[in-house]
């Protein structure tokens, strides 16, 4: 662990393998400490990342230290398991995607209802089709009315 | 009082890794800070120069933590 996390004034600088933690991760750890503390990336992004954290209030920079390796094994399992899981998500995408498109849930009883709505055959026989106005329309309303053109 | 301004007239220079940090990450953060500081990129490499309008407590550190940000958010 000490040759992984070297305590300088009031930094702690951790040496993180690449070839264990993809940059991703890194970038990804990192950015869950950007409130606690100053992160500074720098090194070989082939051969050795050394990340500097530089806390922003009174912490204890091998417990913070100790947080971020945690945070990147956090983040190296969520990137595994999201590689691993990816098809099935994409499939449940395309499914969802699928049974919500209004093209294809169609059928013929629906196409017939549709059909009979253009073709205005339906018996009115509550009067649905009147507009409110005139079928609640009172008649001392279109006297005032008239009062007022006139 | 004096102590203030005297570090408002002191640059900041930062070194950023361009293996790391993207460099129009920077020049947006630079275009960001801008109501609080002047900036511009020195070379390649990548330095920045930083120069305080107004006392910021950690200045380089709080730009530093923004271009992070941006380049993470750029590159994922």
């Amino acid at each position: 662990m000490d040759n992984k996390l070297k305590i300088i004034g009031d930094s702690v600088i951790l040496s993180i393998n690449p070839k264990l933690y993809h940059l991703e991760v890194i970038y990804s750890a990192s950015y869950v400490f950007l409130d606690k503390a100053y992160v500074f990336l720098d090194g070989d992004p082939e051969k050795e990342i050394l990340v500097t954290l530089k806390p922003k209030e009174n912490i204890d920079l091998e417990k913070l230290g100790g947080e971020f390796f945690n945070e990147l094994v956090n983040y190296a399992d969520y990137r595994t398991r999201a590689k691993q899981t990816q098809k099935i998500r994409e499939v449940l995408l395309q499914r969802a995607l699928f049974t919500n498109d209004p093209i294809k849930q169609t059928s013929p009883e629906f196409d017939d209802l549709i059909k009979g709505l253009e073709d205005d055959k339906f018996d009115d026989t509550d009067d649905i089709a009147i507009p409110w106005d005139e079928k609640y329309k009172r008649e001392d309303e279109t006297e005032n009315k008239d009062k007022i053109k006139q | 009082m004096k102590n203030i301004k005297e570090k408002m007239k002191q640059k900041i220079k930062i070194k950023l890794s361009n293996k790391f940090y993207d460099k129009d990450a920077i020049k947006e953060a630079l275009s960001d800070f801008a109501g609080v500081c002047q900036g511009r990129i020195l070379n390649d490499s990548i330095e920045v120069e930083l120069e305080p309008k107004e006392p910021v407590e950690n200045l380089e550190g709080e730009f530093c933590n923004y271009v992070l940000g941006l380049t993470k958010d750029k590159l994922i």
